[in-house]
């Protein structure tokens, strides 16, 4: 297989050679299994869940202490101000969590301890923040077709994966 | 809520933890729950005939409400914020106000004796039980705000649980802890590392829940600041039993600690008083009791690059079997350096180990070591002595032939400096 170097104007760095390397080396890894990719879904809904209903109760908490206490509150423990924190928090997280941890590190966190990776399917690497956040808007907007489509294919891909030309490999453990 | 069930810590199969003791604890947890039910369910019917009082507008002022809640009957065994002894706290670890309530902690407790008896004896794990259920019960209700529940007794084996945790937690934070995930696949078992997951795992929901219980109206009738109290003093607990022991930080399990103190002086005497080799031949020994301990081969790894010239091809050959591709992902420093070392000394790498290590393992040592420009020429080595290595996979093969020739690209000219 033909491999163009990533610096196209010279000769590429041996960081870049092994980037380029290791980029390839991921396309080579199988398709991760339907059963690992709704396990690590299952994992990524707990731990959404847990951090969101965790803040929530904590500004709750706070709201009725505001709200209950009989001296003067400070202005940030306001119920409309902690409301819009409550968003604010919740609205960065996803962000960060189902965005940007899949552009940077290569996976949502269930997907990284289960040792998968959401790559490009024509050049391994990892995405950027707008196509990882198009391939969540499809996901979202496609879910239970998207996961009928992979349970008809042979290669696992979803209709997001589809649409957004990425695919997921198990990284790690036998090919 | 635990997200995944520790298991274990990621150990060998001969010293994973056993069920026999636990059962000991459970026994005696279920006894007493059978000794006290009736004192249990004459509490039940206090409070039932005091809800009815003071419908009837009976008890008319706090005071009063305060004085009928305060002869409870099940406060002659636990303790409450306004009412407590320390026997009494140390009794409470074995009440239970139900049936479920103490299922569900029979399951921790079975499951956090098990884990523990993997490192310490079973009598200090049930001291710890003891001493960090009743210190966690105690800050509970220290901590609780007053006039919230001034005769609500706490009680639980909740508190000594998470005193167990917090033990695990100390002894195994190094270290990694196989996770059983109840999704059904035989992918069932992750192992993750303890200091970050085991605590997000256990107890920073617990953290968060907590802070709830400080206010006037709580969540929920689950005591979160005993498990919290629970868990610090599982820990100090802990810390304070490694520091008796004189537990070194790299050692896991109660096997290897016993084989340290007791055996290993008399193996290393037989190896002469050469401090290389004799620092070499005892990490060889304890990795040869735990072979999956991390801590241990990262100071192999060190002590063979810092000393590579004073070791023979066997003995690289044979401390080489225990860098397995999961430690080179978690170490790849450790790794980078002993083969640097390696090739200064200009010794090859093993062939066998070469064969067993998958490619992304190699990529990641290149990647550690092309920080440095120096280190340009290891780099070639390792991947042309990989390449070697694997020249029945043609597919391989040709991928390491193309990265090979750009590398070249750029090292030229060291390689003809350093005479390659």
């Amino acid at each position: 297989m033909e491999q163009a170097p990533l610096n196209r104007e010279g000769t590429p760095s041996i960081q870049e050679a092994l980037s380029q390397a290791e980029q390839e080396h991921w396309l080579e890894r199988p398709n991760a299994p339907l059963a690992i990719r709704l396990a690590s879904f299952v994992l990524d809904l707990i731990f959404i869940y847990l951090f969101i209903h965790g803040q929530h109760r904590l500004l709750q908490a706070l709201s009725i202490y505001s709200a209950t206490s009989t001296q003067s509150t400070l202005f940030l423990l306001n119920p409309f101000f902690l409301g819009f924190v409550d968003i604010f928090v919740r609205t960065s997280f996803l962000f960060f969590y189902l965005v940007f941890s899949v552009s940077h590190f290569g996976g949502t966190l269930g997907n990284l301890l289960l040792g998968l990776r959401v790559v490009d399917d024509q050049s391994g690497r990892k995405l950027s923040l707008a196509r990882s956040t198009t391939r969540l808007l499809f996901g979202v907007s496609t879910n239970l077709l998207s996961l009928s489509v992979a349970m008809s294919r042979p290669d696992g891909r979803t209709l997001h994966d589809l649409l957004s030309r990425t695919i997921i490999k198990k990284i790690r453990g036998r090919a | 809520m635990i997200l995944l069930v520790p298991t274990s810590p990621e150990v060998p199969r001969f010293h994973r933890p056993t069920w026999g003791v636990s059962w000991i604890v459970a026994l005696l947890l279920i006894v007493c729950y059978v000794q006290f039910y009736p004192t249990v369910q004459a509490d039940q019917d206090y409070i039932d005939h005091f809800q009815g009082l003071k419908e009837d507008g009976f008890l008319k002022d706090p005071a009063a409400e305060a004085k009928y809640l305060s002869e409870r009957p099940l406060l002659s065994l636990t303790i409450s914020p306004k009412s407590w002894s320390v026997e009494r706290a140390i009794f409470s670890n074995f009440i239970h106000g139900g049936a479920l309530h103490l299922i569900l902690n029979l399951i921790g407790v079975i499951a956090g004796v098990r884990i523990c008896t993997t490192f310490i004896p079973f009598l200090c794990t049930f001291s710890i039980f003891i001493v960090g259920g009743t210190l966690g019960l105690l800050s509970s209700i220290w901590i609780t705000t007053p006039g919230v529940g001034d005769y609500v007794p706490h009680l639980g084996a909740s508190a000594g649980l998470f005193a167990l945790m917090g033990t695990y937690y100390v002894y195994n934070f190094r270290f990694r802890t196989s996770y059983f995930f109840w999704f059904p696949s035989k992918h069932g078992q992750i192992s993750l590392k303890t200091s970050w997951f085991f605590f997000l795992d256990v107890i920073l929901l617990e953290l968060l829940l907590s802070t709830a219980q400080f206010l006037p109206s709580s969540f929920d009738g689950v005591d979160h600041i005993a498990h919290v109290g629970g868990f610090i003093s599982g820990c100090f607990l802990a810390l304070a039993l490694r520091a008796f022991q004189r537990w070194p930080s790299m050692l896991q399990t109660r096997g290897e600690f016993l084989y340290w103190t007791t055996f290993l002086g008399e193996k290393l005497k037989s190896s002469g008083f050469d401090p290389v080799q004799a620092t070499f031949v005892g990490w060889m020994e304890l990795l040869k009791i735990n072979f999956f301990n991390d801590q241990l081969k990262s100071k192999l790894a060190r002590h063979l690059a810092n000393h590579s010239a004073s070791f023979s091809d066997e003995q690289i050959k044979a401390a080489m079997r225990f860098f397995g591709p999961t430690f080179i992902r978690l170490f790849p420093a450790d790794m980078a350096s002993l083969i640097q070392a390696l090739n200064q000394n200009k010794q090859s790498l093993p062939l066998e180990w070469l064969k067993r290590i998958p490619y992304d393992n190699i990529i990641c040592i290149s990647k550690t070591l092309a920080t440095s420009k120096e280190n340009e020429g290891d780099i070639l080595i390792l991947v042309s002595s990989y390449q070697r290595a694997h020249q029945s996979n043609k597919r391989l093969s040709q991928r390491l032939e193309v990265l090979i020739k750009q590398m070249e690209k750029v090292t030229p000219n060291r390689l003809q400096a350093s005479g390659e």
